[in-house]
């Protein structure tokens, strides 16, 4: 769990601005949220959110920054198998689970909400559109993983770094990041070689590749995104799959 | 941590790299460029590409040249892997060896005698035939 860090003071409301803004959340529905909610908890780069192995007592939404889940393999090595940026929820799919399969992390100063389990029945119970949200949550994050699951088993290294890239930026953007193509990107290069199934090396040696090209300036945590297109060619990006998601209210028709 | 540097020279074309990676120690960096060049070498072997001929330059930020790893060295380790050679073996080559420098020497001498012997011959050849002018006076 997190570290205890003392929180500072938090514009409640806006903790929830990017998770409502994605979702199209009622503000009745956001308000629900907020009042079945636990303190908000801060956290800097490298603090555990979510621990693999402990009980499964509560929702946990990311407010604020960016976290990866990590599988730990029995030779010591990592394998990153989902990132969150703000507004995501980092464990909707683990809900129905007694406890938790993966260690969630904070990349960068974050700030997550609670909401526990007891308080959360009753939400979707009396709140169609907050069960909506979640089921939503779960086909999105399912949908990510699919994705992940062809760029790492088919994928050149290029074009998986490419896809990894154009993924995070477009998610960073639907979450209210400004529409820049350049962005704040915590990631090491290490971090990347996790997720991406490679050598640290060779996601360096990728990186320069892309730069050369003038497609992405990667330097001092931030991304910075110079041709588009090439980007989208290379990692033969759609985004169909973080776009396509239906509107709250076609559900009901 | 230290920031390395990966250099790599391809084909003739040397890639600097510009940014580089933090690694706790050149013993890490090794490591990872071990693996780097297992992905990079198959990735070229699918693109009909050779990559045996390619290799990393590990370099630290005062751009000294901490090592060279080629990527034969990685892709086919039994080649910088031989087995020692046993002591009777190694006694043997070291006899041969003597004996084909003994022969180079009898061969440079027999040579050297085989000339001398020529110019004596030639010598004498001129002398009697100076003998023979002279006593036809």
């Amino acid at each position: 769990m997190m570290n205890g860090r003392p929180s500072v003071q938090h514009d409640m409301p806006a903790l929830l601005s990017k998770l409502a803004r994605r979702a199209e959340l009622p503000l009745p529905d956001q308000q629900a949220l907020l009042a079945a909610a636990s303190m908000p908890r801060d956290a800097v780069k490298g603090d555990c959110l979510i621990q693999e192995g402990s009980e499964t007592a509560s929702l946990t939404i990311l407010c604020r920054g960016m976290a990866c889940a990590v599988r730990t393999l029995a030779d010591g090595s990592r394998q990153i198998v989902a990132i969150f940026v703000a507004g995501d929820m980092l464990n909707a799919g683990e809900l129905m689970f007694h406890h938790s399969r993966m260690t969630i992390s904070a990349l960068n100063p974050a700030t997550c909400l609670s909401i526990p389990l007891g308080h959360l029945d009753q939400l979707i119970a009396n709140r169609p559109t907050i069960a909506r949200v979640l089921w939503q949550e779960t086909a999105a994050q399912a949908a990510i993983q699919q994705e992940w699951m062809v760029w790492l088993g088919r994928r050149s290294a290029q074009a998986r770094l490419a896809h990894f890239l154009c993924e995070v930026c477009y998610r960073l953007q639907i979450g209210g990041q400004d529409a820049t193509n350049a962005l704040d990107f915590p990631l090491t290069q290490h971090e990347l070689a996790d997720i991406l199934g490679l050598s640290t090396v060779h996601v360096n040696r990728v990186l320069q590749v892309l730069r050369s090209h003038n497609v992405i300036e990667l330097s001092r945590n931030r991304l910075t995104i110079r041709d588009q297109a090439a980007l989208y060619e290379i990692a033969e990006f759609d985004p169909e799959y973080l776009s396509g998601l239906k509107p709250p209210d076609a559900g009901a028709s | 941590m230290p920031r390395f540097f990966f250099n790599l020279n391809s084909q003739g074309n040397v890639s600097v790299d510009e940014v580089g990676t933090e690694f706790s120690s050149l013993e890490a960096a090794y490591l990872d460029v071990c693996n780097a060049i297992l992905d990079i070498g198959f990735e070229k072997l699918r693109s009909r590409q050779d990559p045996a001929k390619d290799s990393f330059e590990i370099v630290d930020e005062n751009r000294n040249v901490l090592m060279h790893v080629p990527f034969f060295e990685v892709l086919w380790p039994a080649a910088t892997n031989i087995a020692p050679m046993s002591p009777d073996t190694i006694e043997r080559i070291e006899r041969w060896r003597n004996q084909v420098t003994r022969c180079e020497t009898l061969q440079v001498e027999l040579r050297a005698e085989f000339e001398q012997a020529k110019n004596t011959y030639c010598d004498i050849r001129a002398n009697l035939a100076r003998i023979a002018h002279c006593s036809s006076w």
